[in-house]
């Protein structure tokens, strides 16, 4: 069951939501320590886990044993209030004042809460464990850049555990209609390092188109780097077009709203310029060839069709 | 449309997991360009405010959010099969660009191809069916949707037009 759950949880949510440092978890050969987890980030990674579908007849064998997702999410807030000793079993004092402790393994738990929250469709649970995480993470100091020098594990750990959050808030700001809590003007954290033993992850998957296997790079940070750039104008168009003000703003003087729509439509399509440019890029690499870029394809005909209107 | 399929075949679709983050990515794209351009629309027409020579026809707000919208099925209906492996974040995207055909569907005249945004509206729902096989919440969207309450949450906030049903 635990293998299963950690296959779901890196193929369908963390090639997309990076929030945890994988090299810290990864004994090769697509396996990890499970031991090596806080409690509460481990139940929270299965509570997201169990709620996607097996994908191979193996996997849905064992689907049936794997507990429901409610009983993962409570017993990931169970093991946020338990003290963080070692060994933890020892000593192992439950608080209720240690929900709202800041750590980064409590944050991280509450992030992927609110995500597996937010895909339930529990609107204000997702809200409110985002911005308990966002608070906490502001205690934490993730917003601020790490200083030169300072160790590059706990550098990558911050650093992504802090921009998965900005992302999600924005999302949720979105999904939810709330207003998004981090403003990238508070920000000065550095983005996740893309260098190939931070990125390297080899993926396995079989073509639909003839059931052959094969490898690619998963791109997973430095993709994850272009969505903080796409998320940090959707805080411009949030702030512009969506707060509770901007009605009143927009028309009290038209013109100038209509040159601020252009001024982000501009940068809207200068990004959808750079995702086309960075999508080959991404795919230059000369250990394992990607088997197709559609990202070229499909970029540049939204990106034609976005100039053309 | 036809193009993009063509293309679509011609490419083979069998990139890895970055075609996730690459399916996210455009979805939100053509989220955020609804999210920007559609307000203007109904804030305009409520205030009966025509903009000046400088906003040609491609620029106006309804053209920019229907070719989004219009973007965004394209890459669903050329990834649909991939859409079960996507997270709970996609579901946004599908639903913005549901409301927006349906508005401009609503709002066209019988010169626009009204059949061709029905079937984009039904993909939609279609989508937020695989998607809701692991995500409870596309599963609530989708039932929404037929209902034919379009509706989004960011929109109340700003107290836009808000929700649009049947």
């Amino acid at each position: 069951m635990s293998q299963r759950l950690f296959s779901a949880y890196f193929s369908n949510i963390h090639s997309i939501w990076p929030i945890l440092y994988t090299p810290m978890y990864d004994c090769g050969n697509n396996n990890l320590q499970s031991d090596a987890f806080a409690p509460a980030v481990l139940y929270a990674v299965y509570a997201i886990a169990a709620c996607v579908e097996p994908t191979d007849d193996r996997s849905s064998a064992t689907k049936d044993k794997t507990p429901p997702p409610t009983v993962f999410f409570e017993a990931a807030l169970l093991a946020l209030q338990k003290k963080q000793s070692d060994p933890p079993h020892l000593s192992a004092v439950f608080h209720p004042l240690n929900f709202i402790r800041p750590t980064i393994e409590s944050c991280q738990t509450l992030v992927i809460l609110a995500l597996q929250q937010h895909g339930l469709g529990e609107a204000s649970n997702a809200a409110m464990l985002c911005n308990t995480a966002a608070g906490m993470a502001i205690e934490l100091r993730l917003n601020e850049a790490r200083p030169t020098g300072a160790d590059h594990v706990t550098t990558q750990i911050a650093s992504r555990l802090w921009w998965n959050l900005y992302v999600l808030d924005k999302v949720l700001a979105c999904g939810l209609g709330r207003p998004f809590s981090l403003r990238a003007e508070d920000v000065t954290a550095q983005y996740p390092s893309e260098a190939e033993a931070d990125e390297f992850q080899l993926l396995q998957f079989r073509r639909k188109s003839d059931g052959e296997v094969a490898r690619t790079k998963s791109y997973c940070i430095s993709g994850f780097n272009l969505t903080i750039g796409i998320c940090a104008i959707l805080e411009d168009v949030l702030r512009a077009t969506c707060s509770v003000t901007s009605k009143q703003r927009i028309c009290e003087n038209f013109e100038a709203a209509e040159v601020l729509r252009m001024s982000l439509w501009s940068r809207l399509q200068s990004c959808n310029e750079d995702l086309s440019r960075s999508a080959v890029g991404l795919r230059t690499n000369g250990h394992f060839r990607p088997v197709v870029s559609p990202v070229a394809i499909i970029n540049s005909m939204v990106c034609e069709t976005s100039l053309c209107g | 449309m036809v193009q993009k399929v063509a293309l679509h075949q011609q490419g083979g679709m069998v990139s890895g997991r970055n075609l996730e983050r690459t399916l996210t990515v455009l979805q939100w794209l053509s989220a955020i360009t609804i999210l920007l351009h559609r307000p203007f629309h109904f804030y305009w027409r409520e205030n009966a405010w025509c903009p000046t020579q400088q906003t040609s026809l491609e620029n106006m707000p309804v053209q920019i959010c229907l070719a989004a919208a219009q973007d965004l099925c394209a890459v669903l209906s050329a990834y649909v099969e991939d859409l079960s492996r996507l997270p709970c974040d996609v579901i946004f995207p599908i639903v913005l660009a549901a409301a927006t055909l349906w508005q401009c569907r609503k709002e066209f005249d019988a010169g626009h191809n009204r059949a061709e945004v029905k079937s984009q509206i039904d993909l939609c729902v279609k989508c937020l069916a695989i998607v809701g096989k692991n995500w409870k919440n596309a599963g609530d969207c989708r039932r929404r949707l037929i209902r034919g309450e379009y509706t989004c949450g960011i929109f109340k906030s700003s107290r836009q037009v808000l929700t649009c049903t049947k």
